[in-house]
């Protein structure tokens, strides 16, 4: 055995890293990158069911392409056509072995930690989350953009026929790799929130290939509008590279094919990041903050979106345009409303502690942080931001785009409409949803309620209106039932109403559905905050009782326990003296308990407090309890 | 160093920790024993962070458990029972993978995983894939990988689990030279002859209760307050004579002479060391040449004998 060295300790001084400027950081991606991601590619490239896998499946991708590329050749096709065929089914088929693989693979991601036993060790570096999960989906995202470049040569082929160029490759690939973001990302989020290795597989699949499936159908459908409106010619879900290639400085087609799918793709990578960073993050750390960050850009992003779309409209259809964007990104951010549903009455114990020491600004912030009632006034921001910014962009485009326009007005008030009426709703699902989390102590169920509610909301006014009349809904354009407009959608049908009938006046109908959800939100928020600090004071009581009580048994407990089951000094002695018959006797009369620690408390008489141990040559073991916590900090 | 203070634990309704109380001072050996089903993964989890108590609370450096997670992490190893490492990696890769990760600086992780290298005898190793290597290297390489930060307490789950004879006593090797650096080293095992030689204090458990803590000299002495208990020596002579075990009858302490299975004498006593001395001298006394005397059952085992019941939890 070799002798112990200086060196070993040295890395006392390690820990958490010092602070580092931007630059340090940057240099620090190529120096020092991310340990998980160099490991994990060390592990994937020394694998050999990899390097199979790239064989095998580049093999199978080359087939295929052949195969189909041959049939299509066979035929009266053109060159040029046959070319676009062999590059769709190129892409193609490198898309469904990416929607197969990737997410499966990525599945396996944490819960092979936890199932193999490094998890533990890994939790114990003090490694932030944030970087354990950044890692993993690197490793897993470069490990296919690897497949991708393995797949490379194949597409070849289709140059033998034309009718593709390099830029419409180079595009392929380029959605490939954002398609790729999403299907790693879930895998991700699902191998941190799962135990078993094979259930998160199987969600993955279950989850992405349905999904994958759904958008290249929608991705397909939209070339064909793309042929009508912009004459592209190329078919299959790859037409796009042909629209990016020939018309890329076009604002509609930077718009809608470049930055939204960024925008997409990014948002969606970014929460189911944040969910898997929620994951790994033990209960007692903030879990909520990423997801808040996350919708605070998703939320400007769509601003930014919205005022984008609707400079895209002509003169006829702008107020339509922006009314019925408005109204659509809406309704979608009201979901947003019980993503902040879930939290707990208290704010999570360690962020709590480390929010003492904190400065001016950050305590500031902490009114928005972790716990129920912060995150509920942070939803309602959020809430706020999501229903009135895109209706303010809109607006803005549609000025800014049309200045002379005659229809302003009613386009505005349908705007406000459906900004406040929207507010409201989406006020009282958050605050609705937030109490019953801190009653029913379950995030799921508080949720499926609070949406199962509003959709009750949505279509029961309706059936009672039809009910006590059923000619109510026949004359909704002049006189809508007053129920009617205590519907989550009657601001969408008010704001219809305005800009189909010119009527600026039914601004003022919104009131109703403004004033009852906003009543109802006031309510159960009052109900939160009130709830918040009951449990708030009843904890904090808990803990000082708590406290004493551990302090008076510390100070009445030595740290020495002497045997627990004197008994069996006796027994012992009655086996040495051969009464072997009242062994079982000795042991049945004592009390079950009898063996417990409670009973030695007591018996502190037997140890010697203060006496030195001799083989230990430590004086600690036989300090009592009550001096040792003169060395610890305060905690 | 640690100090468990009252310590509950129910995993759905079974109570697993009742109640538990030990302290470990400061550059000792502790030893953790108690049947399977004790609790003592359960508390060693807990002293690494890994659990919460329900109730109670745990000091590891000072630093509460629960409160101070990371503070308790950064002087803290743990090499938890059946643990896993990366396969496709070398050695040197494997704790330059955790160097990293323990945000060793890197002009110094270099250094830090040579020197532990060499104090754990891996460095002939470091370019051996770990997947290639036996399962008590392996044990080696999880103990290197504990010591990468510095840690000042070692809570090690059944080291010796699963290790062939030599990997165990190179093992102990390790651990006393770790206590040499100053390390506080938490053990658990089930191979109480193996702990005896390395622990000074320990801690009992049996169905989630501590029957004895402390050094281990006073808790036998606890459980022999006035030497009743019989104990036993083996005591191996060069030949046995006629009548060789008549001399040690005459000793006031002894109870019991008998001649065990493979020929030596087996003396049963009361008393403690004294006694044996007694009984080695009045061999040599009566002229019968003395090859070995040996406990029948070593200090730890036959406090744990003593102390637990042997029940199932």
């Amino acid at each position: 055995m070799s002798a112990p060295t200086e060196a070993v300790t040295e890395p006392t001084a390690a820990g958490t890293p010092p602070r580092r400027g931007l630059g340090a950081r940057l240099r620090a991606l190529t120096e020092d990158p991310n340990p998980i991601l160099v490991k994990e590619l060390r592990t994937i490239l020394r694998t050999p069911l990899f390097v199979r896998f790239l064989y095998l499946s580049t093999g199978l991708v080359a087939l295929l392409v052949v195969g189909i590329g041959g049939g299509a050749a066979s035929g009266s096709q053109p060159p040029a056509e046959v070319g676009q065929v062999l590059f769709q089914v190129f892409f193609s088929i490198a898309l469904a072995i990416l929607c197969l693989v990737a997410p499966a693979h990525a599945a396996t991601s944490l819960t092979n930690e936890r199932e193999i036993g490094t998890y533990e060790s890994l939790v114990l570096t003090g490694m932030d989350p944030a970087r354990i999960v950044w890692g993993k989906f690197l490793a897993s995202y470069a490990v296919f953009a690897l497949v991708l470049v393995a797949f490379s040569p194949v597409v070849g082929i289709a140059f033998l026929f034309g009718g593709t160029s390099p830029w419409h490759v180079l595009l392929g690939f380029y959605g490939l790799l954002l398609a790729l973001g999403p299907a790693v990302a879930l895998g991700v989020a699902l191998s941190a929130r799962l135990r078993s290795t094979r259930v998160s597989i199987l969600l993955a699949l279950l989850v992405f290939v349905p999904f994958a499936g759904f958008g290249t159908g929608m991705l397909t459908a939209f070339g064909e509008l793309s042929q009508r409106e912009w004459g592209t010619s190329m078919e299959g879900p790859f037409w796009f590279t042909e629209a990016l290639a020939t018309r890329f400085f076009e604002p509609d087609t930077f718009l809608l094919l470049g930055v939204l799918p960024l925008y997409l793709t990014a948002m969606v990578v970014w929460f189911l990041l944040a969910s898997a960073i929620a994951g790994v993050r033990p209960a007692a750390e903030d879990r909520s903050t990423p997801f808040k960050l996350w919708a605070l850009a998703a939320v400007s992003g769509l601003v930014v979106i919205v005022f984008g779309v609707v400079t895209l409209f002509d003169r006829h259809d702008v107020p339509e345009g922006s009314v019925g964007v408005v109204a659509f990104t809406g309704f979608a951010m009201i979901q947003l409303a019980t993503l902040f549903a879930n939290e707990p009455p208290l704010p999570p114990r360690l962020w709590e502690l480390r929010q003492e020491s904190r400065g001016r600004l950050a305590k500031l912030a902490g009114l928005f942080g972790p716990g129920a009632a912060p995150t509920a006034r942070f939803g309602a921001l959020i809430v706020l931001l999501a229903t009135f910014g895109p209706a303010l962009a809109g607006g803005l485009a549609r000025h800014y785009v049309f200045p002379t326009h005659d229809e302003h007005a009613q386009a505005d008030a349908a705007l406000l409409v459906i900004a406040a009426g929207y507010a409201a709703v989406g006020l009282f699902t958050l605050m609705f949803g937030t109490w019953l989390r801190i009653v029913l102590r379950s995030g799921v169920a508080s949720r499926v309620i609070a949406l199962s509610t509003l959709a009750g909301l949505a279509i029961l006014p309706f059936l009672a209106a039809v009910l006590i009349d059923p000619s109510s809904l026949q004359d909704m354009d002049d006189h809508m039932p007053l129920l009617v407009r205590l519907t989550p959608i009657s601001p969408i049908i008010t704001a219809v109403l305005i800009v189909d009938d010119n009527e600026v006046f039914r601004t003022l109908e919104v009131l109703v559905p403004v004033a009852f959800y906003g009543m109802l939100a006031l309510f159960f928020w009052t109900l939160v905050e009130a709830r918040v600090r009951n449990v708030r004071k009843l904890v904090a009581e808990q803990r000082v009782l708590r406290e004493k009580r551990a302090e008076e048994a510390a100070a009445m407990r030595p740290s020495f326990t002497p045997p627990a089951n004197q008994e069996a000094v006796a027994t012992l002695a009655a086996i040495a003296s051969g009464e072997h018959g009242e062994v079982s006797e000795l042991r049945s009369s004592q009390p079950p308990d009898a063996s417990s620690n409670g009973t030695t408390t007591g018996e502190s008489s037997t140890s010697e407090p203060g006496t030195s141990d001799s083989s230990t040559g430590s004086t600690d073991t036989t300090e009592p309890a009550s001096d040792a916590p003169k060395e610890e900090p305060s905690s | 160093m640690i100090r468990v203070e009252g310590v509950q634990h129910r995993f759905g309704a079974m109570q697993v920790l009742h109640d538990v109380w030990f302290t470990v001072p400061k550059g000792t050996v502790f030893g953790f024993i108690g049947p399977n089903g004790a609790g003592k993964t359960t508390t060693l989890r807990m002293m690494a962070t890994l659990l919460e108590p329900d109730e109670g609370r745990i000091l590891v450096g000072g630093y509460d458990v629960v409160e101070r997670p990371n503070d308790v992490r950064r002087v803290l190893g743990f090499m938890p029972d059946g643990f896993g490492v990366y396969e496709r990696v070398t050695v040197a890769e494997y704790l330059e993978f955790f160097a990293s990760a323990h945000a060793i600086p890197l002009d110094k992780r270099k250094r830090t995983v040579e020197a532990v290298m060499e104090l754990t005898d891996l460095g002939p190793l470091r370019e051996r894939l770990v997947s290639a290597m036996s399962k008590g290297m392996k044990q080696r390489l999880a103990i290197a990988r504990t010591l990468l930060h510095d840690p000042e307490v070692l809570i090690l789950d059944e080291p010796a689990n699963g290790l062939d004879p030599r990997a165990r006593i190179e093992m102990r090797d390790l651990i006393e030279q770790l206590q040499q650096l100053g390390k506080t080293i938490v053990l658990s095992s089930h191979i109480l002859t193996e702990l005896s030689d390395m622990v000074s204090a320990v801690c009992i458990l049996e169905k989630g209760r501590v029957l004895a803590s402390g050094p281990v000299d006073r808790i036998g002495q606890q459980l022999r307050p006035e030497q009743k208990v019989a104990r036993a020596v083996k005591v191996r002579l060069l030949s046995y004579p006629e009548g060789c075990d008549a001399p040690f009858r005459e000793l006031p302490d002894v109870a019991h002479v008998e001649r065990g299975p493979d020929g030596f004498l087996r003396i049963a006593y009361h008393g403690g060391d004294e006694t044996v001395a007694a009984i080695v001298a009045r061999a040599v006394g009566a002229g019968l040449k003395v090859v070995r005397v040996e406990p029948e059952r070593d200090d730890l085992e036959q406090i744990f004998l003593e102390v637990t019941r042997g029940e199932l939890q």
